[in-house]
């Protein structure tokens, strides 16, 4: 399913039109941001790495970091004529892969991804209204832009729907 | 110091330091399972972030990663990546017995990877601490059985991470008698190279 999908890579992103489909695969701690025009079928994905680009000296990379990859993408989208009423956001991904049995758990970079892109997105008034975050497996993804469907794919679990 | 400034003279250096350790780490690994050990010549490797999990294989693979931070003078990650059913001949070697059938087999298996990673990594850094005088201690192991991309990813990534490349210090390791691979990285923090390289009297 995820074959004739355009393929998006970690700290890359992609917008397209219906009836294209987007997909990334092997995320863990990383979280694909799903923007979805439900007038217009459009939609674009990041994959994105790290919660905060404030660490970094310069950013490159927009789509690297959660905090700006959200202002980019609805900026993409802007530019494919979206307007911002019409887009909604999915979310998925910002797994904990390894737990460490004691205390040492600290640095939650998965959860830390889904706060700051909730923070930003209620910040840009945009609703994320579903996501599959957290937990402690790996996701696909696919986004149908036909449908504004998000399939995610877990070793465990098979294929769910947001 | 960056990565990717790193000169030719330096990279052989980590070079020798990756032979000197898993040769150890090979040795401690024979003792266990009583069979002879293989091993590559390490590579040296300088990889974007973002190319990490596609070198390393596809990211949708089923793979089995075994996790350890090292600690003290020179921090930094080391990581071991089995293919799913090489974790699992590698579990059956070491408990000679097929132990697949058994209920729990999970509970087996990551048991017995976190012990072989412990004794293997035990190996490697005390080499490495006898060469250079420095401090190096590995946490306890983690355990996960996912996808090559999340695994690897979750690894490499953690929220000081400032550069754009990563150094990874890669042995891959069979066993003869059953077709088994294995495949170690050592990744030093991006400051912890002038550590070792000072330690070792390289400029």
């Amino acid at each position: 399913m995820f074959i004739n999908a355009i393929q998006i890579g970690m700290a890359d992103y992609k917008v397209a039109k219906t009836p294209e489909k987007l997909a990334t695969i092997g995320l863990g701690s990383c979280v694909a941001i799903c923007v979805y025009d439900f007038e217009n079928k459009t939609g674009g994905l990041a994959h994105v790495m790290l919660p905060d680009s404030t660490i970094a000296k310069e950013v490159k990379n927009p789509a690297k970091f959660a905090d700006t990859a959200v202002p980019m993408l609805l900026d993409e989208m802007g530019k494919l004529g979206s307007l911002r009423r019409n887009i909604h956001i999915k979310i998925a991904g910002g797994a904990h892969m390894f737990s460490f049995k004691t205390r040492e758990n600290v640095l939650n970079i998965g959860a830390r991804n889904v706060e700051i892109i909730e923070r930003i997105c209620k910040q840009e008034g945009i609703n994320i209204i579903a996501k599959d975050v957290g937990g402690n497996c790996g996701r696909s993804v696919l986004f149908d832009l036909a449908t504004g469907i998000v399939y995610v794919k877990t070793i465990n679990q098979g294929v769910a729907e947001i | 110091m960056k990565i990717e400034d790193l000169n030719s003279t330096q990279l052989d250096v980590l070079k020798e330091i990756g032979n000197i350790g898993s040769g150890h780490a090979a040795t401690a690994l024979s003792q266990l399972l009583l069979d002879k050990i293989e091993m590559t010549v390490p590579n040296v490797k300088i990889l974007p972030l973002e190319e990490v999990s596609n070198y390393l294989g596809g990211a949708e693979e089923l793979v089995v990663g075994i996790y350890m931070k090292v600690f003290g003078d020179a921090p930094g990650k080391l990581m071991y990546i089995f293919k799913n059913g090489d974790a699992q001949k590698l579990v059956n070697m070491v408990a000679d017995s097929n132990l697949l059938e058994m209920e729990h087999y999970q509970d087996y298996e990551q048991s017995v990877l976190e012990e072989i990673s412990n004794i293997m990594t035990g190996a490697y850094l005390n080499a490495l601490t006898k060469l250079t005088n420095l401090t190096m201690l590995s946490s306890v192991p983690a355990y996960s059985c996912d996808m090559a991309g999340a695994i690897i990813n979750s690894a490499l990534l953690d929220l000081g991470m400032l550069g754009e490349y990563a150094l990874l210090i890669e042995t891959r390791f069979s066993t003869t008698t059953q077709q088994l691979d294995g495949d170690f990285f050592l990744i030093p923090d991006p400051g912890a190279l002038e550590v070792i390289l000072e330690a070792l009297g390289v400029e």
